[in-house]
């Protein structure tokens, strides 16, 4: 690098987050490589320390090290530890490396081209460089509340790194987020604390914040009180220290005052928009979460302008990182191959040749429209998370030595990617050659080329697949998880809307089979409205007069009926429900009502007569179907037991269950085998209180996993760990962090932290280890720290010949059902 | 109650009840083929040699159930299959076993003694059959659906109200109160919980010393006596009725937890002879075979 002044240097960094002290950090490197006598780089930083936001996490919170795959690769030291591990390092290593930081500085803007940019600073000193990394993240641009005297101070703050430090004060917190939640419910603990939440629910806190929330709100006995439906109107500061000050609501009762010691407000962070723009880079969408569009190289449309970590729409501390690194070899000009780099060069497998790495991930992204408003840094991240099916000659280039996780999967022309009745997890996108998919049992096998996918309608529904699906010849399909699939529909509008279109289309053809071509449904689907319904809502009321039908996209609903709310029927995602009254008489016959959450297709009367006009064939279709159901709902309704019976296992969570354990009581000794087997079977923890949970009759219903067709347990764990196999067991694999989430979140309680044990020994060990003196205490001190992990029932996919605790009933009164065999079990 | 839920005895379609017919016809076959000969049928007879081993075949097989139950990982068919096969073969081995002796069992000796030992594992083997055939649905019948849990809840709520109300009451009729609630016994030896004796006791103050108040008839004597007693003192009688009325609900729940204990002894006390007696039976077995082999 060229030699610098005073106030010139090559490089300028903006941040002392992970991502800019690595860059920093790499710059430090280049320049002691260089023989360099005075620093090229500067790194700026607005606050007085290093790393304020990691500094404002609560004490003593682990930070994670994510992404497990992706190795760290940067001069800074980093791997997962309490939050005082991690800055320890960090200042540790800022030392070493004598890092040339000039705090207190806060950059207003940036101005001039590449090679000659200036930096304003607050402060106005001037400041020149070549070009400029921006590792300011978005936590230094909260969301104020809005008000006059919303300036952080000690009275308004921002963030909360240890609750623990007040106590016996009347404490404010402002926001419904994640953060407000877990601020809130720590300074309850030893002070009064009221929390103001804008609408009438928590809905976008986690499934554990919100049950720990909603509970401290109703304990009567907690000194947490929330205020619904309102609104900060001002705020007033404590006349002196020591005083209280105040805070003017508007609430749905009235205005109200609530005097208080403190308040923190928690209403998230924005990419810092406006400065951004003034520096001159366009932002990619209107969205106030918008970020700017980046290359391959992190540079923004104003050439000489990178922007790394956060602001690059990587939050992750690990990748920060790691593009820390990078972009300073980048800028530098050096020839370097990313960290991930040999990722997906395992992903691919030389099955595109000699292509370099960036020319084959182009030409993929090119192939599928619906990622096209993916970035291709996104388009990166899922190549890596994802795998690659290949046959024909593309699967004779694959390198056979690779194997193991990550290397292309070769399939025979015509194997299947998917069948017909199982669960699947995983998304298909088709790249290259073609894929045959068949409807359902019987239809015709259709084949489609690149850019087609498939497998959404198990992730959307919960149910098992009801298509097939096999691979062409000379074909390159992607392979997806879950995991990545949803995240990228929660980020990305077209992608969202793209996979949902294909969803519902698939679930009306389903209905209307046999089939009615594609286009003739597109108008309809375009203008179906998805409407989500929470358990015990009610879709519509018996006696009204229906104009319109619902065809269930996930949860269930029953069909109840009376005074008495008999249930007569119960309808799972695909099914349609309040067809009737568009079919026969337009007055309602029964009430629908959701029995878990749920999500609706709404159709209305004028499409749906205008369907059935021009696909004659159809009608007949939905006749026999709705006259299968009528039986159904009369052999339901005219035995009171079996209607009772319904609304008990129904409460049972039977009606979203795939594999949940019944016991006959009439037949059960009581012997306990059953709990006993799931000991033996799994590591000396059973998985199944035979004694707890609800009966009805001879109906038992232990508490044991149900394996929901949407587990709730699924819907927030941090690394991952909860899985399905094929054929619908949910599972969660030794990844477990033992955060608990899925444990609050699973309502039928059959998720506990256990401390993981050694295996029970055999009776002649145990037998001479209590014998022998030197280990009379039993088991080994090993004084080490106790590591809880979630354990659930997995089915017994570990164990051969099916769940052992059926297979150990000495009596047959245990025995594994799903929601299909609910009507089987009513007497006729 | 469905398709999903099978009988021990109908496991398979009546597989094992095949098995048991064709065991003991083709038992009873060898048998017969005995008569005609020289000499009498017995147990020394090659029938008498056969028909004894594939009684001792049997019963050894029989003895497997106990290691098979607690092989959880075993994939040699279910523990129900295992439970089916052992009731309808275990059936078959006293009616082998009876032909391999030829019916000489009136004296005294190691193998008669052998062969009441058997009878005994196949006499305790029946009450336990009946047992796990009728006893669950009675049990379910009596706690109604719930689980046992749920009674002693109630009933510990019910002792609470009673403690209550008791503290109200004048100080005589409050101690006995209390100390039928003090005196209540449940459980005990399982002869006991078998038997549903009731130990319960109260001190009656009237005669000066505890009396029995088993199935809370005691009590509900002494509060119905004192009832019309107290028609002047309207607290007084109101507080009385309410004792009264509770100790009727108590009296209900302690038949029910009584009656469960009952049942759950019932489940599991032919085990106390029929695991006993297999051992014996074995051991004797043994020596029946020595014996035979080395000294007859």
């Amino acid at each position: 690098m060229q030699s610098t002044t005073a106030n010139h240097y090559e490089l300028v960094i903006i941040g002392t987050g992970p991502a800019g002290l690595s860059a920093a950090g790499r710059a430090a490197q280049l320049d002691l490589e260089n023989g360099a006598s005075s620093p090229t780089y500067i790194l700026l930083e607005s606050a007085s320390d290093i790393s304020s936001n990691v500094r404002s996490y609560q004490k003593g919170k682990h930070v994670m090290n994510e992404p497990g795959y992706l190795d760290l690769r940067s001069p800074m030291r980093f791997s997962s530890g309490s939050r005082e591990e991690v800055l320890g390092n960090w200042e540790d290593d800022t030392a070493r490396y004598a890092l040339n930081i000039r705090y207190d500085s806060e950059v207003t803007g940036i101005s001039g081209s590449k090679g000659a940019f200036d930096i304003q600073l607050r402060d106005k000193t001037p400041l020149g460089c070549s070009a400029v990394v921006l590792a300011s993240g978005t936590s230094g641009n909260v969301r104020l509340i809005g008000v006059e005297n919303d300036r952080p101070s000690d009275f308004v703050r921002y963030t909360l790194p240890d609750p623990y430090i007040f106590s016996d004060q009347v404490a404010v917190v402002i926001g419904a987020g994640d953060s407000a939640i877990e601020d809130a419910l720590a300074l309850s603990k030893q002070n009064y604390v009221h929390i103001i939440n804008r609408r009438s629910e928590f809905s976008r806190a986690k499934a554990g914040n919100l049950k720990d929330v909603l509970n401290a709100i109703n304990d009567s006995d907690s000194r947490l009180e929330c205020h619904y439906d309102s609104s900060v109107m001002s705020l007033q500061l404590p006349a002196a220290q020591g005083d209280q000050g105040c805070l003017v609501l508007t609430t749905p009762q009235g205005e109200r005052t609530i005097p208080c010691d403190l308040i923190i407000a928690r209403l998230g962070s924005l990419p810092p928009r406006a400065f951004l723009e003034k520096c001159g880079l366009t932002m990619s969408s209107q969205a106030a979460g918008a970020l700017p569009d980046l290359d391959r190289q992190y540079q923004s449309d104003v050439q000489g302008i990178y922007l790394i970590g956060a602001l690059s729409g990587y939050p992750l501390i690990k990748q920060a990182m790691n593009q820390g690194q990078d972009v300073v070899d980048f800028v530098a000009g050096n020839t370097i191959v990313p960290a991930d780099h040999t990722l997906i060069v395992k992903r691919l497998g030389g099955a595109f040749g000699d292509k370099g790495v960036d020319d084959v991930l182009d030409y993929m992204y090119e192939k599928i429209p619906l990622l096209q408003s993916v970035s291709p840094i996104a388009f990166r991240e899922l190549i890596i998370e994802s795998r690659l099916f290949v046959s024909g000659e593309w699967a004779d280039r694959v390198d056979k030595t690779l194997s193991g996780i990550g290397a292309p999967v070769i399939k025979p022309e015509n194997s299947f990617l998917m069948e017909a009745g199982l669960f699947v997890n995983k998304f298909y996108i088709v790249v290259e050659g073609s894929v045959s998919i068949q409807p359902y049992a019987g239809a015709a096998w259709e084949s489609s080329g690149p850019g087609a996918f498939f497998g959404e309608s198990c992730l959307f529904s919960g149910r098992s697949q009801a298509s097939s699906a096999v691979i062409g010849a000379n074909s390159v399909i992607i392979e997806i998880p879950r995991r990545i699939l949803i995240k990228l529909a929660n980020s990305n509008k077209a992608v969202r809307e793209g996979v949902d279109q294909s969803f519902v289309l698939g679930m009306l053809q389903a209905i209307f089979k046999p089939k009615i071509p594609s286009k003739n449904l597109l108008g309809l689907c375009a203008r179906l409205k998805t409407q989500t319904f929470e358990a015990g809502e009610q879709l519509y009321e018996e006696n009204t007069i229906g104009d319109c039908l619902y065809l269930v996209r996930s949860g269930t609903i029953n069909l109840v009926r009376g005074e008495n709310r008999k249930i007569i029927a119960d309808q799972y995602a695909g099914e349609l429900v309040g067809q009737l009254s568009l079919m026969g008489h337009p007055r309602r016959h029964n009430s629908a009502v959701a029995t878990t959450r749920a999500e609706a297709l709404v159709i209305d009367a004028v499409d749906f007569e205008e369907l059935l006009h021009n696909n004659p064939t159809i009608r007949k279709k939905l006749e026999d179907d709705l006259s299968v159901l009528l039986q159904e709902n009369n052999s339901l309704a005219t035995h009171d037991s079996s209607a009772k019976l319904m609304g008990f296992l129904m409460k049972q969570g039977l009606g979203e269950a795939t594999n949940a354990l019944a016991i006959d009581s009439s037949l059960c000794v009581g012997c306990d085998n059953c709990e006993k087997a799931c000991e033996d079977t799994h590591g000396g923890v059973s998985r199944l209180q035979r004694a707890l949970g609800d009966s009805l009759g001879r109906f038992h219903v232990p508490t044991a996993c149900r394996h929901c067709e949407t587990p709730h347990c699924m819907k927030d764990c941090p690394p991952d760990a909860i899985h399905r196999t094929p054929s619908g067991s949910v599972y969660i694999a030794d990844t477990c962090i033992g955060c608990g989430n899925c444990e609050s979140n699973c309502p039928y309680n059959v998720i506990e932290l256990v401390a993981t044990s050694e295996p029970k020994a055999p009776l002649w060990s145990r037998l001479f280890n209590a014998l022998s003196p030197s280990n009379s205490s039993g088991r080994a001190e090993t004084g080490s720290v106790v590591v809880k992990h979630a354990m659930k029932c997995d089915a017994c996919m570990s164990v051969s010949g099916g769940p052992a605790c059926v297979r150990a009933c000495p009596t047959g009164a245990a025995a594994r059902l799903g929601s299909e065999q609910l009507l089987s079990l009513l007497e006729k | 109650m469905t398709q999903l839920h099978q009988s021990i005895l109908s496991w398979r379609n009546y597989r094992y009840l095949a098995w048991f017919i064709v065991s003991v016809v083709a038992s009873l076959l060898v048998f017969v083929s005995q008569f005609g000969k020289p000499l009498p049928p017995s147990g020394s007879t090659w029938q008498g040699y056969v028909l004894g081993t594939f009684s001792t075949l049997l019963i050894i097989w029989l003895t497997f159930l106990g290691l098979r139950k607690r092989r959880y990982r075993s994939q040699m068919g279910t523990v129900q299959g295992w439970v089916s096969a052992h009731v309808y073969l275990g059936l078959s081995v006293p009616i082998v076993a009876f032909m391999h002796s030829a019916g000489q069992i009136e004296a005294l000796n190691i193998h008669t003694l052998t062969f009441w030992f058997m009878m005994v594992v196949i006499v305790s083997g029946f009450i336990g059959l009946y047992a796990y055939l009728h006893v669950p649905e009675r049990m379910n019948e009596n706690i109604g659906g719930k689980n046992i849990a749920h009674w002693i809840r109630e009933l510990s709520s019910i002792d609470r109200q009673l403690a209550e109300t008791a503290s109200a009451i004048n100080a005589d009729c409050c101690s006995e109160i209390l100390s039928a609630l003090d005196g209540t016994s449940l459980g005990g030896s399982k002869l006991v919980q078998l038997l549903g004796v009731d130990k319960s006791t109260l001190f009656s103050v009237e005669q000066g010393k505890v009396i029995s108040n088993a199935d809370q008839a005691a009590i509900i004597r002494i509060l119905s006596e004192r009832i019309p007693l107290a028609r002047d003192d309207e607290k007084l009688s109101i507080l009385l009725n309410t004792s009264f009325s509770l100790f009727g609900s108590r009296q209900q729940m302690l038949r029910i937890i009584r009656k469960d204990m009952r049942y759950k002894s019932l489940l599991s006390i032919w085990l106390h002879l029929h695991i006993p007696f297999t051992v014996s039976l074995l051991i004797g077995l043994m020596i029946h075979v020595f014996v035979i082999f080395f000294y007859w």
